[in-house]
């Protein structure tokens, strides 16, 4: 039996396969138990990055507003302030 | 002080702007000793590293903007004071579950002292109410594996070819068409497929080291 190379399996999955292509890697699917879990392991690694893409997404809308320079210039009089109490207690 | 003459707001704001010429991520061991000495890529690394995590946390907690930037202050405060006397160890408990800690009890602060009527050293029932709410646990994790998917994604485009990255960040994260992909770039379609098996492979190893690493 010829198994299906990764190439094809992912443009199976993909579905950039022409339909005659699809119908016949399916019915390998059905018989194979290697191409089969080489089918799962892709649609494994197409969840992991479907979750990377929702990830990027959610930092980037974080990124959008200028942040950091509130946060590190108020951080640089804090830290000034909480040194001073320190050196004064010493 | 050390970290007062190296931090300068704006100098440290150009830096975390282009963060994708930083180094890659240091572990939360060496991280912390950085910080703990005032390291100033060490502050970079940890704002551009946790930020966003700590921002999404006071989301949870129902903080306004401007108190959801005070709380990332406040835990990077936090750590500059006790990172010198916290000791690292995976056996005592995990880094995710540290900073959790850290993030809720500056969380509280703020509330406590948003609500003047409260004294300190009570027990707050609205403020326990928000801690303990259902949900809180499970938006957590999931904040956390994004944190860790974020990470992920800067090492992987340290670990991958550049050729090989921007096909994967083209065809796998925009989600352009393989066509298009080839065009822009100039590749066969073959090695589009190749490129993202390669790099998904990679990703999904990048990912279980800082999985365990956390």
């Amino acid at each position: 039996m010829k198994h299906t190379d990764r190439e094809t399996l992912e443009r199976y999955v993909s579905g950039d396969l022409s339909a005659l292509r699809k119908i016949m890697i399916a019915r390998h699917l059905k018989n194979c138990q290697a191409c089969s879990r080489l089918q799962a392991e892709i649609k494994t690694g197409n969840e992991l990055v479907d979750s990377l893409r929702k990830a990027r997404n959610t930092y980037m809308d974080f990124e959008k507003d200028d942040k950091a320079a509130a946060v590190f210039s108020s951080l640089e009089t804090c830290l000034g302030a909480s040194r001073m109490k320190k050196q004064e207690s010493n | 002080m050390k970290f007062l003459r190296i931090c300068n707001a704006r100098k440290i704001w150009s830096c975390v702007k282009h963060k994708g010429d930083l180094m890659a991520f240091s572990t939360n061991k060496s991280l912390l000793s950085k910080i703990s000495v005032g390291d100033e890529i060490g502050w970079e690394e940890f704002y551009r590293n946790y930020a966003p995590l700590i921002w999404l946390r006071g989301g949870d907690l129902n903080l306004s903007t401007g108190e959801k930037q005070d709380l990332i202050q406040d835990v990077m405060l936090t750590m500059f004071t006790s990172a010198g006397k916290f000791k690292y160890d995976r056996e005592k408990g995990r880094f995710r579950d540290y900073m959790r800690t850290i993030i809720d009890r500056r969380g509280v602060d703020i509330m406590r002292r948003r609500d003047k009527a409260i004294r300190i050293g009570e027990d707050i029932g609205g403020i326990k109410d928000v801690l303990v709410s259902p949900g809180q646990d499970d938006r957590w994790i999931s904040e956390w594996r994004d944190h860790i998917l974020n990470q992920a994604l800067v090492e992987l485009k340290s670990a991958l070819e550049p050729i090989t990255y921007q096909i994967f960040e083209l065809y796998a994260l925009k989600g352009w068409e393989p066509a298009r992909v080839e065009r822009f770039l100039k590749v066969r379609k073959s090695s589009i497929y190749t490129a993202k098996c390669r790099a998904v492979d990679k990703l999904g190893e990048i990912v279980r080291k800082l999985e365990s690493e956390q």
